[in-house]
């Protein structure tokens, strides 16, 4: 009788059962792994001969197949080797076939018969979870990961002797105990907005932008302070609740890059990518497609420093992403949908000789208007029109910089954005919205009120801009965010003004056909 | 004493046999032939039918014997016991692939190194 010995797998970010069947039949020896294993899978075969001879058992004679159904669907990693090992173990009796039955295992085989981790734990625990099972047996360094899906009962391994020990009664395993890590979320102590002095309005901005979810454009030369700045966004972010901290794991969790040492993503993510960054690389890809910079920074914060710099097929491949939430990568092989609800920072120079905004009227630009106009259309209009907030980061002078005082603490701003997030969550309770950004046009028309004097500024801002209907809504958006952190339940010609304030291009007025 | 190399690998043989007979196998044939090759010996330990490939030698010189088992010759030793499982009809039986080192030392002793399933049939 074969045995069947449940495992899991991962399509993209998702996990997905996969039942280890194993059969041994007499015969001469061999060892056949069937059901679309990659490489990794296939040299299972040694790993488990070496761990099981290693863990002190005869590796059984005859013609052992293992089959792993799903059939048609193509399975990665290393996960598999303690289900296959527990799967021909329980083939020839010396464990029981129905309690290893009732379990899902996943972890990879040291030859000498320890454990170790292996990627997409989390996914795989919430496939468990759905598809009925309530045990789980993983390696001792994810098991933390899997207990923090509720309602399973995690058991950490550190050999293959353990968890047969467990299997079979004779040592029981106490159940992993789920650790709260959220709440030890505070923002990092190293980095604070105190740090920055002046730049007052671009704090301002920040905020804003956290508060409701915005996309910031930061525009400025060189040594202003706009990477010190975005350094120091995700301290004044709200921490991750629950979901959105399993969310953002999962994505990690199946690239394996989960900080050794902790279980799950508890700070919400920055991600910095390098200009040269392929639009896989940013989006996501791959014969069996893997998650992006975009995917990471999901829940969090994508920094494109240099912004002008990137591939423009780059910057555009951000477009739809932006918009939906989510991004769908297709290939031959499979189509896979990650996550993408992240908060876009971009950064540039004003210009290519990077003088031009210089305070103090010296060292003024040399680039001629026909190079700074090339050099600003490399940002297409569509993805301007995404950005919600334009500043202009100014230079501030070495004086400044020694009498300014310190500005406010990061922990301050916080709790402002966190209370306007608190307005929005109570906004948007029973729908898929989080943001005053992720709203669209029907929301728009239920939740944000505007006064008449301020509608009428609107117009005519829009008539005078040559606004889109896209910037229009995104326009309203941020005025909403802004009545927010005043505590305004409507939206006043004041906060039209903030608003249309940021949406202007902030080159000035040498480029007046800026694209927009 | 020169003994030619056919001489020694029959000598070696008869020990193995002698050997494997004491460490309780039967032995069921010696010197399988079929069209893929040859095996040297063929026994049975309880449930298992084991092959046994002897390597006999007179000294280290040109190596340990069991480097000799290279992978095509493990390949034909595999045909070959295919062959012989489904003419004798044992294909229900588990089948062992051994290897017996017998070094034949310079004083005349005997050197046996016996390894139990020393390859299989995984590609």
């Amino acid at each position: 009788m074969p045995a069947k010995i449940p495992g899991g797998a991962i399509l993209g970010i998702d996990g997905c059962l996969v039942y280890v069947e194993v059969d041994v039949a007499p015969g001469l020896p061999s060892f056949e792994i069937v059901g679309l294993p990659d490489a990794a899978i296939r040299e299972a075969r040694e790993r488990v001969r070496s761990a099981l001879r290693n863990s002190g058992y005869d590796f059984p004679l005859g013609r052992i197949t293992v089959n792993l159904a799903p059939a048609m669907m193509r399975k990665g990693g290393a996960g598999f080797d303690l289900p296959i090992a527990i799967g021909i173990l329980s083939a020839v009796g010396k464990i029981d076939k129905k309690k290893a039955a009732n379990c899902v295992f996943a972890g990879e085989l040291s030859l000498d018969g320890s454990v170790k981790g292996t990627s997409g734990v989390l996914s795989i625990a919430l496939a468990t979870k759905k598809q009925g099972f309530r045990q789980m047996i993983v390696a001792k360094p994810n098991m933390g990961e899997a207990a923090f899906i509720d309602g399973l009962d995690v058991y950490g391994v550190g050999t293959l002797n353990e968890a047969l020990q467990h299997l079979s009664g004779v040592k029981f395993i106490e159940k992993t105990k789920q650790t709260d890590v959220l709440s030890l979320s505070v923002p990092p102590g190293n980095v604070d907005f105190q740090d920055v002095a002046g730049q007052e309005h671009a704090k301002r901005v920040l905020e804003i932008a956290a508060a409701g979810g915005h996309n910031v454009l930061m525009v400025g030369p060189p040594g202003s302070g706009k990477t010190m700045l975005a350094r120091r966004l995700y301290t004044i972010l709200p921490p991750l609740s629950r979901d959105e901290a399993i969310e953002v794991t999962k994505v990690y969790s199946a690239l394996g890059l989960l900080p050794s040492g902790s279980s799950v993503i508890s700070e919400r993510p920055f991600r910095s990518p390098h200009h040269t960054i392929s639009p896989a690389g940013l989006i996501g890809g791959g014969r069996l497609p893997k998650p992006g910079e975009i995917s990471l920074a999901h829940r969090g914060v994508l920094f494109l420093d240099e912004l002008p710099e990137f591939g423009s097929h780059v910057l555009d491949a951000l477009r739809q992403p932006m918009e939906d939430g989510f991004v769908t990568v297709a290939r031959v092989g499979s189509v896979a949908v990650f996550p993408s609800r992240f908060m876009l920072l971009g950064a540039m120079n004003p210009c290519l000789c990077f003088k031009r905004a210089d305070i103090e009227g010296v060292n003024f630009c040399t680039c001629s208007p026909a190079a700074i106009r090339r050099y600003l259309r490399r940002l297409s209009g569509p993805l301007l029109d995404r950005i919600d907030l334009h500043i202009e980061v100014g230079q501030i002078g070495v004086y400044d910089l020694t009498t300014i005082k310190a500005g406010e603490k990061s922990i301050d701003i916080r709790e402002r954005v966190m209370r306007v997030r608190d307005i929005q969550t109570e906004r948007f309770l029973g729908t898929q919205i989080r943001f005053n950004a992720e709203m669209g046009s029907n929301e728009i028309k239920v939740y944000c009120d505007l006064t008449e004097s301020a509608e009428s500024l609107l117009y005519s801002a829009i008539a005078g801009l040559g606004l889109s209907v896209r910037s229009y809504i995104r326009t309203i958006k941020v005025s909403r965010t802004i009545a927010d952190l005043e505590g305004s339940r409507k939206i006043h010609e004041h906060h039209i003004t903030e608003a249309t304030g940021y949406r202007m291009p902030v080159f000035g007025a040498s480029l007046p056909n800026f694209p927009n | 004493m020169t003994l030619h190399n056919r001489e020694i690998g029959l000598y070696g043989e008869n020990i193995a046999a002698e050997y494997l007979k004491i460490s309780g196998l039967s032995i069921l044939c010696r010197n399988y032939r079929s069209r893929c090759g040859e095996i040297d010996l063929i026994a049975k330990d309880g449930d298992t039918i084991v092959f046994v490939e002897v390597k006999t030698r007179r000294s280290l010189k040109f190596g340990e014997a069991t480097e000799q088992i290279t992978g095509v010759k493990q390949r034909k030793i595999m045909a070959v016991a295919n062959e012989y499982l489904s003419k004798t009809g044992c294909l229900g039986y588990n089948g062992r692939f051994d290897v017996l080192a017998v070094r034949v030392l310079p004083g005349g002793g005997i050197k046996i190194k016996w390894i139990k399933s020393a390859f299989d049939g995984w590609r």
